[in-house]
């Protein structure tokens, strides 16, 4: 029995260790084929632009997952940038101040794309948000998955004597 | 508002601001867009210095002042009595 544990322990190490060279292995390509992505949903005359500047954004970052992070959040700044080229932009410096049609003025750090969405009538703002908690919700049922996997131990028995 | 005369890459914007690259970059098109920035490529060839160009972002005369109205306008209203919000 203890040949056999021994052998699964250096086996799951050895899985590991692969496992884990793989995945190192990886991130670089994903987090290229994520900027690709981020430049393909922009307009045609700022492909060429963002196409140059975002890789070197991430040549910028240490370390493969900042990297594959960065690039993420490129694909949501791709989103938002291709839905405001398309509107005329009008920045107060009055911030907080509803502009003529009535909306609240732009505020710089007012986009955000993080966990939780804000209520944005803008439909890359929406699109972001509903990826995100697809995402989200994917990774709770997951987790969720996974924990049910764990045998129950039962009351705590240890303290029953 | 203190900005190198070269210019920020974006890289360095996310690190001074703490924002991530996906709320950066949408403020950075919009600001560069009504004239409150401006930016260029950086003045090097990608084969010497082995990494690609960055963009340096600036901002301009138009930019510095009105961010200077706007942090003026809101420390006054810092000032301002809650009752009189």
């Amino acid at each position: 029995m203890a040949i056999v544990t021994a052998l699964l322990s250096f086996a799951s190490v050895i899985a590991a260790k692969l496992s884990a060279d793989e995945v190192k292995a990886w991130l670089p390509w994903l987090a290229r084929r994520l900027v690709g992505l981020a430049v393909k949903i922009l307009r045609e005359n700022q492909r060429e632009r963002y196409g140059e500047e975002w890789p070197g954004y991430i040549s910028e970052i240490p370390g493969d997952i900042g990297k594959v992070l960065a690039a993420i959040g490129f694909v949501f700044a791709s989103l938002a940038i291709h839905h405001e080229s398309s509107e005329p932009v009008q920045i107060r410096a009055n911030t907080g101040a509803p502009d003529r049609a009535g909306r609240s003025a732009y505020t710089p750090g007012s986009l955000n794309f993080g966990l939780l969405p804000e209520p944005e009538d803008r439909s890359a703002g929406f699109i972001a948000s509903s990826i995100l908690n697809t995402i989200i919700c994917a990774l709770v049922l997951y987790i969720d998955g996974a924990m049910r996997l764990i045998p129950y131990p039962g009351p705590a028995n240890f303290l029953i004597r | 508002m203190q900005c190198p005369p070269g210019g920020l890459s974006g890289a360095e914007i996310a690190r001074a601001t703490g924002l991530a690259s996906g709320t950066l970059y949408p403020i950075l098109f919009r600001l560069e867009k009504s004239g409150w920035f401006k930016s260029h490529w950086e003045e090097v060839s990608p084969s010497e210095v082995k990494r690609p160009r960055r963009r340096l972002y600036v901002v301009t005369a138009l930019g510095e002042a009105e961010a200077w109205t706007a942090f003026r306008e809101v420390t006054l209203d810092m000032r301002e009595p809650l009752w009189q919000l």
